[in-house]
């Protein structure tokens, strides 16, 4: 069965909104968008290198799905997901132009993730997508988490785990940057 | 200047309550079926590295409740039981604990006068309300954080809401028990 991989960019304090830039995602009043910015190293590409390597789909929520288009839609050639398929959950999205190679599922959505690791095909990456995460986490979806930990304590913004669920781990990588930023990755014990 | 070192078992969705579950909690006790000799070696290094404790009343009454009689603790048990512990209290009439000491009235002030007493390190564990109040007042020179392959889903965390810092990290190591082993300093321009 394909495997759902998680990757976030995310804080010591658990936070994963706006990682990439100051207008991203400003829902709650979050002003700390872009925080990831001041640490990048090349290891974190290289990173994204590994784990796309194995993986065709991209499973995301509107609001991270519509992000990646903007930024990635107008300029394929340097679309680090160019190829992949893209599911992108929504009870509200009417179009999927936006982004080529999108399908929305739109209900019944843990079935249709069910039905989506069933079939054939390489693994499946999520990013960003909080609310959508917290479903396939609160239904035992997730196949491993890929995390790259910031120097940082935001105080507040959308987490990465819900609150009330329980989960044990087992740790299968983990190695830091120059810049401060720890990678690690977990499985399901 | 003594340095404030904070040293936390902690989740990976940054809960560091009860984790050796003296204080009772329905969650308490999620550190103790992880058994590392590697763990045990960096608090014994960082206990001798130190020459008192600082505390909240909660994790204090957890600790005066359990070390005083606990069997088996060898060394470590005698520098926990023997070196001064600083309870901060408002309310605390007498602290029981051998060596205990009450801080009361302008907290900031008066651990700042304890850093500037001649003395070695300075450890903090547990205290979740008590470090959010070092953080305001820039308190904290280094965070030592072991950090649990689990996610709780509950209980107080390291970090807390509208809590901010920036950090720079020292070392990273991880362990096969899955534990891995965060080591900040406080970043200060």
């Amino acid at each position: 069965m394909r495997k759902i991989i998680v990757h976030e960019f995310i804080t010591l304090d658990g936070v994963i909104q706006a990682p990439g830039s100051p207008t991203e995602d400003t829902d709650g009043g979050f002003t700390h968008g872009g925080w990831t910015l001041p640490y990048w190293h090349d290891d974190i590409g290289a990173h994204f290198g590994q784990i796309f390597a194995d993986a065709d789909t991209l499973l995301l929520g509107r609001k991270t799905w519509k992000t990646h288009g903007e930024a990635f839609e107008p300029d394929p050639a340097n679309d680090p997901f160019n190829g992949f398929k893209k599911y992108v959950v929504s009870t509200t999205l009417k179009s999927a132009d936006a982004w080529r190679d999108s399908t929305i599922i739109s209900g019944n959505v843990i079935e249709e993730i069910h039905k989506l690791k069933n079939r054939p095909g390489k693994n499946i990456i999520m990013d960003g997508s909080s609310v959508l995460m917290h479903a396939l986490i609160e239904n035992d979806l997730v196949d491993e988490y890929v995390l790259h930990v910031y120097p940082l304590v935001l105080g507040s913004g959308k987490r990465l785990f819900p609150d009330g669920k329980h989960l044990n781990l087992k740790l299968i990588e983990s190695s830091h940057l120059p810049t401060g930023v720890v990678y690690q990755r977990y499985q399901p014990a | 200047m003594r340095k404030i070192i904070v040293t936390e078992f902690i989740t990976l969705d940054g809960v560091i309550e009860d984790p050796g579950g003296s204080e009772k909690t329905e969650h308490g006790g999620w550190g103790r079926k992880f058994s590392d000799n590697n763990t045990m070696k960096l608090k014994f290094e960082e206990l001798f590295a130190s020459d008192a404790q600082l505390m909240g009343r909660v994790t204090y009454d957890g600790f005066a409740s359990a070390w005083p009689t606990m069997q088996g603790t060898g060394e470590f048990g005698e520098r926990m039981n023997g070196m001064p512990k600083y309870v901060v209290s408002q309310t605390l009439r007498e602290a029981q604990w051998n060596n205990s000491h009450i801080i009361k009235g302008d907290v900031p002030k008066e651990v700042l006068k304890l850093k500037q007493q001649p003395g070695s390190n300075i450890l903090v564990s547990g205290s979740a309300a008590l470090i959010q109040t070092l953080i305001q007042n820039d308190l904290i020179d280094e965070y030592r954080l072991l950090v649990y392959p689990i996610v709780l889903g509950s209980g107080k965390r390291l970090f807390q809401t509208g809590t901010q810092a920036t950090l720079k990290l020292i070392e990273s190591k991880s362990f096969d028990s899955g534990i891995t082993f965060l080591h900040y300093e406080s970043a200060r321009s």
